[in-house]
Protein backbone atom coordinates (compact mmCIF):
# COMPACT_ATOMS: atom_id res chain seq x y z
CA UNK A 1 0.00 0.00 0.00
CA UNK A 2 2.45 2.14 0.92
CA UNK A 3 4.91 1.28 -1.97
CA UNK A 4 1.95 2.37 -4.17
CA UNK A 5 1.57 5.37 -2.44
CA UNK A 6 5.01 6.27 -2.82
CA UNK A 7 4.96 5.16 -6.54
CA UNK A 8 2.23 7.21 -7.32
CA UNK A 9 3.71 10.11 -5.79
CA UNK A 10 6.80 9.93 -7.22
CA UNK A 11 5.34 9.32 -10.84
CA UNK A 12 3.00 12.57 -9.95
CA UNK A 13 6.21 14.83 -9.02
CA UNK A 14 7.66 13.68 -12.34
CA UNK A 15 4.46 14.56 -14.19
CA UNK A 16 4.65 17.33 -12.92
CA UNK A 17 7.86 18.37 -13.43
CA UNK A 18 7.98 17.52 -17.00
CA UNK A 19 4.69 19.56 -17.63
CA UNK A 20 6.18 22.66 -16.39
CA UNK A 21 8.73 22.20 -18.17
CA UNK A 22 7.32 21.75 -21.25
CA UNK A 23 5.03 24.70 -20.28
CA UNK A 24 8.27 26.94 -20.15
CA UNK A 25 9.88 25.59 -23.33
CA UNK A 26 6.77 25.90 -25.40
CA UNK A 27 4.62 29.20 -24.38
CA UNK A 28 6.30 32.06 -25.75
CA UNK A 29 6.32 34.92 -23.12
CA UNK A 30 4.99 38.19 -23.71
CA UNK A 31 8.36 39.55 -22.69
CA UNK A 32 10.09 37.84 -25.27
CA UNK A 33 7.88 38.97 -27.88
CA UNK A 34 8.29 42.70 -26.84
CA UNK A 35 11.93 42.33 -26.86
CA UNK A 36 12.01 40.51 -30.35
CA UNK A 37 10.01 43.55 -31.48
CA UNK A 38 12.38 45.92 -29.86
CA UNK A 39 15.15 44.60 -31.39
CA UNK A 40 13.54 44.29 -34.86
CA UNK A 41 12.26 48.25 -34.63
CA UNK A 42 16.19 49.04 -33.81
CA UNK A 43 17.38 47.71 -36.76
CA UNK A 44 14.73 49.29 -39.17
CA UNK A 45 15.24 52.53 -37.44
CA UNK A 46 18.64 52.21 -37.50
CA UNK A 47 18.34 51.94 -42.00
CA UNK A 48 16.07 54.91 -41.86
CA UNK A 49 18.88 56.68 -40.00
CA UNK A 50 21.37 55.93 -42.87
CA UNK A 51 21.41 57.74 -45.79
CA UNK A 52 21.03 55.64 -48.53
CA UNK A 53 19.04 54.84 -52.14
CA UNK A 54 16.10 52.69 -52.71
CA UNK A 55 18.37 49.62 -53.92
CA UNK A 56 20.80 49.51 -51.07
CA UNK A 57 18.36 49.76 -48.49
CA UNK A 58 16.28 46.85 -49.77
CA UNK A 59 19.15 44.74 -49.81
CA UNK A 60 19.54 45.87 -46.31
CA UNK A 61 15.90 45.14 -45.32
CA UNK A 62 15.76 41.91 -46.82
CA UNK A 63 18.46 40.74 -44.51
CA UNK A 64 16.89 42.37 -41.24
CA UNK A 65 13.36 40.75 -42.52
CA UNK A 66 15.55 37.26 -43.20
CA UNK A 67 17.38 37.00 -39.75
CA UNK A 68 13.77 38.65 -38.01
CA UNK A 69 10.95 37.22 -39.22
CA UNK A 70 10.10 33.64 -41.04
CA UNK A 71 10.16 34.61 -44.22
CA UNK A 72 9.83 31.23 -45.60
CA UNK A 73 7.13 30.43 -44.11
CA UNK A 74 5.70 33.58 -45.30
CA UNK A 75 6.47 32.96 -48.94
CA UNK A 76 4.85 29.34 -48.40
CA UNK A 77 1.62 31.13 -46.73
CA UNK A 78 1.67 33.36 -50.29
CA UNK A 79 2.14 31.21 -52.64
CA UNK A 80 -1.26 29.64 -51.49
CA UNK A 81 -2.27 26.41 -53.67
CA UNK A 82 0.24 26.99 -55.68
CA UNK A 83 3.11 25.87 -53.41
CA UNK A 84 2.39 22.22 -53.38
CA UNK A 85 2.61 22.59 -57.38
CA UNK A 86 6.07 23.45 -57.37
CA UNK A 87 8.82 20.79 -56.83
CA UNK A 88 11.94 21.37 -54.64
CA UNK A 89 13.65 23.71 -56.66
CA UNK A 90 10.59 25.78 -57.58
CA UNK A 91 10.33 26.49 -54.08
CA UNK A 92 13.90 27.62 -53.07
CA UNK A 93 13.53 29.64 -55.70
CA UNK A 94 10.43 31.22 -54.77
CA UNK A 95 11.87 31.80 -51.80
CA UNK A 96 14.59 33.61 -52.54
CA UNK A 97 12.50 35.48 -55.38
CA UNK A 98 10.01 36.40 -52.61
CA UNK A 99 12.12 37.50 -50.16
CA UNK A 100 13.95 39.86 -52.77
CA UNK A 101 10.04 41.33 -54.10
CA UNK A 102 8.85 42.01 -50.54
CA UNK A 103 12.26 43.55 -49.49
CA UNK A 104 11.85 46.38 -52.50
CA UNK A 105 8.32 46.61 -51.82
CA UNK A 106 8.92 47.67 -48.43
CA UNK A 107 11.85 49.86 -48.68
CA UNK A 108 9.71 52.22 -50.97
CA UNK A 109 7.59 53.00 -48.75
CA UNK A 110 10.18 54.11 -46.30
CA UNK A 111 10.27 57.26 -47.60
CA UNK A 112 7.40 57.96 -46.40
CA UNK A 113 8.32 57.53 -42.80
CA UNK A 114 11.64 59.57 -43.39
CA UNK A 115 11.12 62.50 -41.05
CA UNK A 116 12.12 61.75 -37.18
CA UNK A 117 9.43 58.92 -36.99
CA UNK A 118 8.62 58.28 -32.99
CA UNK A 119 8.10 54.76 -32.52
CA UNK A 120 6.62 52.92 -29.00
CA UNK A 121 6.04 49.35 -28.17
CA UNK A 122 2.45 49.62 -27.02
CA UNK A 123 0.23 46.79 -25.67
CA UNK A 124 -0.45 42.95 -26.79
CA UNK A 125 -3.08 40.71 -27.19
CA UNK A 126 -2.42 36.88 -27.03
CA UNK A 127 -3.69 35.67 -30.36
CA UNK A 128 -3.25 31.96 -28.98
CA UNK A 129 -1.77 29.70 -31.21
CA UNK A 130 -0.98 32.19 -34.09
CA UNK A 131 1.20 33.76 -31.47
CA UNK A 132 1.34 37.71 -29.17
CA UNK A 133 0.52 40.46 -31.28
CA UNK A 134 2.88 43.46 -30.31
CA UNK A 135 1.51 47.19 -30.77
CA UNK A 136 4.31 49.70 -32.11
CA UNK A 137 1.99 53.00 -33.16
CA UNK A 138 4.40 54.87 -35.20
CA UNK A 139 4.00 59.06 -34.85
CA UNK A 140 5.26 61.78 -37.23
CA UNK A 141 5.00 65.13 -36.63
CA UNK A 142 2.02 66.80 -37.79
CA UNK A 143 0.70 63.58 -38.65
CA UNK A 144 -2.03 61.19 -37.85
CA UNK A 145 -0.55 57.81 -36.09
CA UNK A 146 -0.21 54.77 -37.69
CA UNK A 147 -1.09 51.99 -36.18
CA UNK A 148 1.58 49.05 -36.42
CA UNK A 149 1.39 45.87 -35.18
CA UNK A 150 3.46 42.53 -35.11
CA UNK A 151 2.46 39.18 -34.88
CA UNK A 152 5.40 37.47 -33.30
CA UNK A 153 5.17 33.13 -32.86
CA UNK A 154 7.78 30.49 -31.64
CA UNK A 155 6.23 28.28 -33.37
CA UNK A 156 8.75 27.84 -35.95
CA UNK A 157 11.37 26.77 -33.62
CA UNK A 158 12.69 30.51 -32.79
CA UNK A 159 10.99 33.78 -31.96
CA UNK A 160 10.46 35.53 -34.79
CA UNK A 161 8.10 37.81 -36.47
CA UNK A 162 5.06 35.76 -38.89
CA UNK A 163 3.28 39.06 -40.00
CA UNK A 164 3.04 42.48 -39.82
CA UNK A 165 -0.19 44.68 -39.51
CA UNK A 166 -0.29 48.36 -40.70
CA UNK A 167 -3.55 49.94 -40.08
CA UNK A 168 -5.49 46.65 -39.89
CA UNK A 169 -3.89 45.54 -43.31
CA UNK A 170 -1.93 41.77 -42.73
CA UNK A 171 1.58 41.91 -44.72
CA UNK A 172 0.83 38.02 -45.16
CA UNK A 173 -2.71 38.41 -46.57
CA UNK A 174 -1.91 41.25 -48.80
CA UNK A 175 0.89 39.55 -50.31
CA UNK A 176 -1.20 36.18 -50.49
CA UNK A 177 -4.09 37.80 -52.61
CA UNK A 178 -0.95 39.71 -54.70
CA UNK A 179 0.59 36.56 -55.41
CA UNK A 180 -2.71 35.07 -56.19
CA UNK A 181 -3.50 37.97 -58.44
CA UNK A 182 0.43 37.56 -60.37
CA UNK A 183 0.45 33.94 -60.84
CA UNK A 184 -3.14 34.03 -62.43
CA UNK A 185 -2.47 36.71 -64.84
CA UNK A 186 0.41 33.94 -65.49
CA UNK A 187 -2.20 30.93 -66.47
CA UNK A 188 -0.63 29.74 -63.10
CA UNK A 189 2.84 29.07 -64.59
CA UNK A 190 5.03 29.42 -61.67
CA UNK A 191 8.10 29.66 -63.33
CA UNK A 192 7.06 33.08 -64.96
CA UNK A 193 5.86 34.10 -61.68
CA UNK A 194 9.10 33.63 -60.21
CA UNK A 195 11.26 35.54 -62.71
CA UNK A 196 8.78 38.37 -62.64
CA UNK A 197 9.42 38.94 -59.02
CA UNK A 198 13.07 38.15 -59.40
CA UNK A 199 13.26 41.09 -61.93
CA UNK A 200 10.22 43.49 -60.35
CA UNK A 201 11.98 47.02 -60.01
CA UNK B 1 -30.85 55.05 -60.15
CA UNK B 2 -31.99 54.21 -56.47
CA UNK B 3 -34.65 51.40 -58.05
CA UNK B 4 -31.55 50.37 -60.14
CA UNK B 5 -29.24 49.80 -57.18
CA UNK B 6 -31.99 48.55 -54.99
CA UNK B 7 -32.25 45.50 -57.58
CA UNK B 8 -28.22 45.60 -57.96
CA UNK B 9 -28.31 44.49 -54.59
CA UNK B 10 -31.31 42.32 -54.21
CA UNK B 11 -29.46 40.50 -57.10
CA UNK B 12 -25.67 40.66 -55.55
CA UNK B 13 -27.01 39.41 -51.99
CA UNK B 14 -28.54 35.95 -54.57
CA UNK B 15 -24.22 35.15 -55.02
CA UNK B 16 -23.01 33.30 -52.58
CA UNK B 17 -20.67 35.11 -50.20
CA UNK B 18 -18.52 32.22 -49.05
CA UNK B 19 -14.81 32.85 -49.55
CA UNK B 20 -13.68 29.22 -49.57
CA UNK B 21 -10.07 28.57 -51.44
CA UNK B 22 -8.51 30.38 -48.80
CA UNK B 23 -9.50 34.10 -50.96
CA UNK B 24 -9.93 36.82 -48.62
CA UNK B 25 -13.05 37.61 -50.19
CA UNK B 26 -15.47 36.34 -53.06
CA UNK B 27 -15.42 38.46 -56.50
CA UNK B 28 -17.65 36.74 -58.81
CA UNK B 29 -18.08 40.23 -60.73
CA UNK B 30 -14.39 40.21 -60.64
CA UNK B 31 -14.22 40.90 -64.80
CA UNK B 32 -17.32 43.78 -64.19
CA UNK B 33 -15.48 45.14 -61.32
CA UNK B 34 -12.18 45.52 -62.93
CA UNK B 35 -13.76 47.57 -65.79
CA UNK B 36 -15.10 49.68 -63.41
CA UNK B 37 -11.62 50.17 -61.96
CA UNK B 38 -10.10 51.13 -64.82
CA UNK B 39 -12.25 53.77 -65.13
CA UNK B 40 -12.27 54.73 -61.89
CA UNK B 41 -8.33 54.89 -62.05
CA UNK B 42 -8.41 57.07 -64.73
CA UNK B 43 -11.06 60.12 -63.80
CA UNK B 44 -8.50 59.70 -60.68
CA UNK B 45 -5.60 60.71 -62.73
CA UNK B 46 -7.54 63.00 -64.92
CA UNK B 47 -9.54 64.78 -62.59
CA UNK B 48 -9.28 63.83 -59.02
CA UNK B 49 -5.53 63.80 -58.51
CA UNK B 50 -4.55 67.03 -60.27
CA UNK B 51 -7.78 68.61 -58.81
CA UNK B 52 -6.30 67.53 -54.77
CA UNK B 53 -2.80 68.45 -55.67
CA UNK B 54 -4.01 72.12 -57.01
CA UNK B 55 -6.26 72.13 -53.52
CA UNK B 56 -3.38 71.62 -51.88
CA UNK B 57 -1.13 74.02 -53.13
CA UNK B 58 -4.16 76.88 -53.58
CA UNK B 59 -5.88 76.80 -50.15
CA UNK B 60 -4.39 77.94 -46.99
CA UNK B 61 -4.06 75.36 -44.15
CA UNK B 62 -6.73 77.05 -42.44
CA UNK B 63 -9.30 76.90 -45.06
CA UNK B 64 -8.65 73.13 -45.68
CA UNK B 65 -9.26 73.15 -41.57
CA UNK B 66 -11.91 74.23 -41.29
CA UNK B 67 -13.81 72.69 -44.20
CA UNK B 68 -12.77 69.60 -43.07
CA UNK B 69 -14.52 69.91 -39.43
CA UNK B 70 -17.68 71.52 -41.05
CA UNK B 71 -18.18 68.83 -43.12
CA UNK B 72 -17.03 66.01 -40.55
CA UNK B 73 -19.23 67.94 -38.47
CA UNK B 74 -22.61 68.39 -41.24
CA UNK B 75 -21.78 63.99 -40.99
CA UNK B 76 -22.68 63.49 -37.13
CA UNK B 77 -26.51 63.55 -37.42
CA UNK B 78 -25.72 60.32 -39.46
CA UNK B 79 -23.62 59.10 -37.26
CA UNK B 80 -25.37 59.53 -34.42
CA UNK B 81 -28.69 57.53 -36.03
CA UNK B 82 -26.23 55.19 -36.81
CA UNK B 83 -24.99 53.98 -32.91
CA UNK B 84 -28.19 54.13 -31.65
CA UNK B 85 -29.58 51.81 -34.72
CA UNK B 86 -25.98 49.28 -33.37
CA UNK B 87 -27.71 49.85 -29.53
CA UNK B 88 -24.48 51.50 -28.49
CA UNK B 89 -25.31 54.17 -26.20
CA UNK B 90 -21.77 55.26 -24.94
CA UNK B 91 -20.96 56.08 -28.51
CA UNK B 92 -24.17 57.50 -29.87
CA UNK B 93 -24.57 60.20 -26.66
CA UNK B 94 -20.37 61.24 -27.63
CA UNK B 95 -21.66 61.53 -30.99
CA UNK B 96 -24.53 64.08 -29.50
CA UNK B 97 -22.08 65.54 -26.82
CA UNK B 98 -19.31 66.15 -29.82
CA UNK B 99 -22.51 67.61 -32.12
CA UNK B 100 -23.53 69.94 -29.26
CA UNK B 101 -19.86 71.47 -28.24
CA UNK B 102 -18.64 72.01 -31.54
CA UNK B 103 -21.96 73.43 -32.51
CA UNK B 104 -21.79 76.37 -29.78
CA UNK B 105 -18.29 76.59 -28.86
CA UNK B 106 -16.50 75.74 -32.07
CA UNK B 107 -19.16 78.21 -34.50
CA UNK B 108 -20.99 76.19 -35.52
CA UNK B 109 -18.76 73.08 -36.53
CA UNK B 110 -15.84 75.22 -37.83
CA UNK B 111 -13.94 74.52 -35.13
CA UNK B 112 -13.02 71.57 -32.96
CA UNK B 113 -12.57 71.96 -29.07
CA UNK B 114 -14.87 68.96 -29.12
CA UNK B 115 -11.51 67.20 -29.53
CA UNK B 116 -9.55 68.40 -26.75
CA UNK B 117 -12.96 68.03 -24.06
CA UNK B 118 -12.11 63.89 -24.83
CA UNK B 119 -15.16 63.84 -27.09
CA UNK B 120 -12.77 63.02 -30.60
CA UNK B 121 -14.34 61.97 -33.75
CA UNK B 122 -15.58 58.28 -33.94
CA UNK B 123 -16.77 58.15 -37.59
CA UNK B 124 -19.02 54.88 -38.57
CA UNK B 125 -21.74 54.24 -40.56
CA UNK B 126 -24.85 52.51 -41.71
CA UNK B 127 -23.17 49.62 -43.26
CA UNK B 128 -21.26 48.77 -39.78
CA UNK B 129 -24.61 49.22 -38.71
CA UNK B 130 -25.82 46.32 -40.79
CA UNK B 131 -22.50 44.17 -39.38
CA UNK B 132 -23.44 44.80 -36.63
CA UNK B 133 -27.11 43.91 -36.89
CA UNK B 134 -25.11 40.23 -38.51
CA UNK B 135 -25.81 41.07 -42.30
CA UNK B 136 -23.37 39.16 -44.28
CA UNK B 137 -20.56 41.43 -45.94
CA UNK B 138 -21.42 39.48 -49.46
CA UNK B 139 -19.23 39.60 -52.25
CA UNK B 140 -16.91 42.54 -53.41
CA UNK B 141 -17.91 45.28 -55.21
CA UNK B 142 -16.38 48.51 -57.17
CA UNK B 143 -18.64 51.05 -57.48
CA UNK B 144 -18.62 53.82 -60.15
CA UNK B 145 -16.66 57.21 -58.51
CA UNK B 146 -17.34 55.89 -54.94
CA UNK B 147 -14.82 52.68 -55.51
CA UNK B 148 -14.07 50.23 -53.15
CA UNK B 149 -17.47 48.74 -51.74
CA UNK B 150 -19.30 45.30 -50.65
CA UNK B 151 -22.86 44.11 -50.75
CA UNK B 152 -23.34 45.39 -47.26
CA UNK B 153 -21.33 48.45 -47.76
CA UNK B 154 -23.19 49.51 -50.87
CA UNK B 155 -26.43 49.07 -49.39
CA UNK B 156 -25.29 51.07 -45.97
CA UNK B 157 -23.83 53.86 -48.58
CA UNK B 158 -27.36 54.43 -49.76
CA UNK B 159 -28.77 54.66 -46.44
CA UNK B 160 -25.86 57.20 -44.98
CA UNK B 161 -26.95 59.47 -48.06
CA UNK B 162 -30.57 59.32 -47.11
CA UNK B 163 -29.31 59.79 -43.82
CA UNK B 164 -26.79 62.82 -44.73
CA UNK B 165 -29.08 66.38 -44.09
CA UNK B 166 -27.50 67.78 -47.05
CA UNK B 167 -29.22 65.56 -49.21
CA UNK B 168 -32.57 67.16 -48.01
CA UNK B 169 -31.37 70.82 -48.83
CA UNK B 170 -33.63 71.64 -51.97
CA UNK B 171 -34.52 75.01 -53.19
CA UNK B 172 -33.37 77.18 -55.67
CA UNK B 173 -30.41 76.81 -58.26
CA UNK B 174 -27.79 78.50 -56.28
CA UNK B 175 -28.16 76.04 -53.12
CA UNK B 176 -27.98 72.87 -55.53
CA UNK B 177 -25.17 74.50 -57.15
CA UNK B 178 -23.56 75.30 -53.28
CA UNK B 179 -24.44 71.63 -52.29
CA UNK B 180 -22.80 70.01 -55.22
CA UNK B 181 -19.84 72.28 -54.95
CA UNK B 182 -19.30 71.43 -51.21
CA UNK B 183 -19.48 67.61 -51.96
CA UNK B 184 -17.03 67.82 -54.81
CA UNK B 185 -14.51 70.11 -52.82
CA UNK B 186 -15.23 66.97 -49.77
CA UNK B 187 -14.19 64.80 -51.61
CA UNK B 188 -11.36 66.77 -53.34
CA UNK B 189 -9.99 67.21 -50.12
CA UNK B 190 -10.53 64.02 -48.70
CA UNK B 191 -7.84 62.83 -52.01
CA UNK B 192 -5.36 65.08 -50.64
CA UNK B 193 -5.59 63.73 -47.19
CA UNK B 194 -4.96 60.31 -48.01
CA UNK B 195 -2.77 61.01 -50.71
CA UNK B 196 0.00 59.04 -49.97
CA UNK B 197 -1.98 55.87 -49.34
CA UNK B 198 -4.26 56.34 -52.49
CA UNK B 199 -1.08 57.12 -54.78
CA UNK B 200 0.47 54.00 -53.60
CA UNK B 201 -2.20 51.86 -53.96
CA UNK B 202 -3.31 53.27 -57.49
CA UNK B 203 -0.15 54.00 -59.31
CA UNK B 204 2.88 51.90 -57.33
CA UNK B 205 1.42 48.57 -56.88
CA UNK B 206 1.60 45.30 -59.34
CA UNK B 207 -1.97 45.26 -59.78
CA UNK B 208 -3.80 48.23 -58.43
CA UNK B 209 -7.27 46.55 -58.29
CA UNK B 210 -6.22 43.35 -56.62
CA UNK B 211 -4.18 46.21 -53.81
CA UNK B 212 -7.43 47.63 -53.17
CA UNK B 213 -9.75 44.83 -53.21
CA UNK B 214 -7.42 43.64 -50.15
CA UNK B 215 -7.14 47.15 -48.08
CA UNK B 216 -10.64 47.78 -48.51
CA UNK B 217 -11.98 44.54 -47.14
CA UNK B 218 -8.97 44.37 -44.23
CA UNK B 219 -9.87 48.10 -43.26
CA UNK B 220 -13.57 47.63 -43.22
CA UNK B 221 -12.97 43.80 -41.03
CA UNK B 222 -11.17 45.95 -38.94
CA UNK B 223 -14.10 48.58 -38.04
CA UNK B 224 -16.42 45.87 -37.87
CA UNK B 225 -14.72 44.52 -35.44
CA UNK B 226 -14.34 47.93 -33.37
CA UNK B 227 -11.43 49.21 -34.58
CA UNK B 228 -9.20 47.15 -33.31
CA UNK B 229 -7.39 44.11 -35.19
CA UNK B 230 -9.25 40.89 -34.50
CA UNK B 231 -6.37 38.31 -33.82
CA UNK B 232 -9.62 35.87 -35.83
CA UNK B 233 -9.25 37.31 -38.64
CA UNK B 234 -5.69 37.31 -38.71
CA UNK B 235 -4.33 34.64 -40.95
CA UNK B 236 -2.86 31.23 -39.38
CA UNK B 237 0.56 31.04 -41.37
CA UNK B 238 1.55 27.42 -39.51
CA UNK B 239 -1.91 26.44 -40.04
CA UNK B 240 -1.52 25.99 -43.84
CA UNK B 241 -1.45 22.57 -45.12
Amino acid sequence: MLTLFRRTFIAAIIGATALMASHSADALETDDAKAHVQETLNDILDLLRQPGTGKSRAAQLQSIMESRANVPLLARFSAGRAWREMDKGQQTEFIQAFSRYIAVTYSRRFDEYSGDPKIEIGKTTDAGRKGILVESPISVPNGEPVAVEWLVSDRGGRVEVVDLIIEGISMAATQREEINAMLEKRNGNVDKLIAHLQSAP
Amino acid sequence: MQLFCTFFIVVLAGCSSGSGDGRLVADPLEDVNRGIHEVNKALDRAVLRPAADVYDLATPTLFKHVFGNAVRHLTLPGVFVNYVLQGDAEEASATLGRFAVNTVYGAGGALDPATEFGLPAAPTDFGLTLASWGVEEGPYLELPLFGPSTARDTLGLLVDTALQPTTYVTGGVEITIASATVRALDTVDRRNRNKGLIDDVLYRSEDSYVSLRTAYIQNRRQRVSGGETNVDDLPDLFGEE
